[in-house]
């Protein structure tokens, strides 16, 4: 790895790390750290997914919030290499998807479709159980180096940790409250996006970047300025209604 | 698709339901639950406006009681739910968790005979309608297939308590409306609760109708039922905006 990658890999460990012992929302923290594994391990779209321990995995962050892509992690409750590798704890691969079309026909060619060409899951492992998988995209036919792997498994166990905090791991109760609860946080956001994608008149995908600003430059948890959306709070009326700020 | 988990359940709830020869009602939902999953007793309260929460149903002995208590004490599971919009899960009220976590409730339950509760919020994001408490006389997590159970439950008891409030009243000749609208996608209706496409519909209905959530779920599903379609199908079409739902009950 060169200097300079190392360099920004320190970083990045070093913000995330920041992020955890402040106040952090969990589905902006798993964004942030999506888009961080996306310029990091140089691939070109990033999902984390989770278990919902319903038996269905939900996605719970993304590199970019369009829809093809977030429906391309949601279709892989019935096949493909998140499932793969949720189901066996083992890193599930492929180097070319056309090469791989047996072997997940529905989901090779929709990620085909998408313009993905290669695709790579890991696992995020708690003590003896998976939790769920970061799912990696190429649009171009591409193996990641052991280096590159090492990392990205680095940053699948900062993924399990950010879900669940260190002090729940141990007690199965309060890993099932956390994550149940970060995914209601996670669905109230999608609700929100699609109340703001129709006020505003703008795409979904939209809808989350301008949610996330807001919080950011409010200072406000992602899931209360989507909660305070969703119920019509006056305090975010500039977000709903900008043109009506002079 | 029938083997999955909303299909068990809801097949669970139907037969329970004709093998009494009554109309569907959250009761059996309740039922069902304490059946399901290895518990004591079973409640299930309405919340209405304000953190208030009204027990519609109860299985057990001491349901309505814990209901109390926690009315009483001002601290418990189902309050605890509603901050966290998680579930709240206690295998032991004894323990040192238990006692730190609700010093009051705690001592008092366990005077009961109450050792561990595990409280669900029927709650889908931001539509929030109520609380399932399940309580056991003896310490003891739920284990993952229970786990699993429970959760799905909540979410029949979700959509039964949506159907409920929106017209049907339990005398009601309605009511057979409601347990056919839930019969014909059953476990569809389960599993498309939680598609990203349903979530961003609903916030994209509530926008249109400028309703709340969980009206705008109801309209949602009203439509699908009305038009023989699945859940995700008509959020797909509302996303496109290839459909939008009118101002009327069934969305036409």
């Amino acid at each position: 790895m060169s200097i300079a990658a190392e360099r920004r890999l320190a970083e990045t460990f070093v913000e995330l790390a920041n992020t955890l012992v402040a106040d952090f929302e969990v589905v902006d923290f798993l964004s942030m750290l999506a888009g961080r594994c996306m310029e990091l391990l140089e691939v070109d779209a990033v999902g984390v997914l989770v278990t919902d321990q319903r038996d269905r995995l939900q996605v719970m962050a993304a590199s970019s919030e369009q829809t093809r892509l977030l429906e391309l992690f949601q279709l892989q409750n019935q096949e493909g290499p998140c499932l793969d590798c949720y189901r066996t704890g083992k890193i599930a691969v492929s180097a070319d998807l056309q090469a791989d079309l047996e072997r997940w026909p529905r989901f090779a060619t929709e990620a085909r479709a998408a313009g993905f060409a290669a695709v790579l899951a890991l696992p995020m492992r708690l003590n003896q159980e998976i939790i769920g998988a970061l799912n990696l995209f190429h649009t171009t036919p591409k193996t990641l180096s052991q280096d590159a792997v090492h990392i990205a498994q680095a940053l699948a166990d900062v993924a399990t940790i950010g879900l669940l905090h260190e002090r729940a791991i141990r007690d199965r109760n309060l890993v099932a409250e956390q994550l149940q609860a970060a995914l209601n946080s996670r669905i109230m956001i999608e609700q929100a996006k699609g109340l703001l994608s129709e006020r505003r008149q703008i795409s979904v995908d939209q809808a989350f970047v301008e949610l996330r600003e807001f919080s950011r430059s409010n200072n406000r948890k992602l899931n209360e300025v989507a909660r305070a959306v969703i119920e019509h709070s006056a305090d975010v009326s500039a977000l709903i209604n900008p043109a009506k700020d002079p | 698709m029938g083997s999955s988990r909303e299909a068990r359940l809801w097949m669970r709830l139907v037969d329970h339901v004709r093998e009494r020869g009554e109309p569907l009602s959250l009761r059996h939902a309740c039922e069902v639950c304490a059946d399901a999953v290895r518990v004591a007793g079973v409640g299930l309260s309405m919340l209405a406006g304000d953190d208030q929460r009204d027990l519609v149903c109860a299985v057990g002995d001491l349901s309505e009681r814990l209901e109390e208590l926690q009315v009483t004490v001002g601290e418990g599971p189902s309050i605890d739910v509603l901050e966290s919009a998680g579930p709240v899960l206690v295998a032991g009220l004894s323990s040192d968790a238990g006692r730190r976590r609700w010093p009051v409730f705690a001592a008092a339950a366990v005077e009961l005979g109450v050792q561990a509760v595990f409280a669900f919020p029927l709650q889908v994001g931001a539509i929030r309608l109520g609380v399932l408490t399940l309580y056991r006389g003896v310490p003891g997590s739920l284990d993952a297939d229970e786990l699993a159970d429970a959760l799905v439950i909540a979410d029949l008891a979700l959509v039964l308590m949506l159907d409920t409030a929106a017209g049907a009243d339990a005398n009601d000749a309605d009511v057979d409306a409601t347990a056919l609208r839930v019969n014909k996608h059953p476990y569809q209706d389960g599993m498309e609760l939680r598609q990203i496409e349903v979530h961003q519909a609903v916030g994209v209905i509530a926008a249109q109708l400028d309703v709340g959530v969980a009206e705008a779920l109801v309209r949602l599903r009203a439509y699908a039922f009305s038009t023989d379609q699945r859940l995700s199908e008509v959020a797909h079409a509302v996303l496109a905006r290839r459909i939008r739902l009118g101002s009327d009950h069934d969305g036409l």
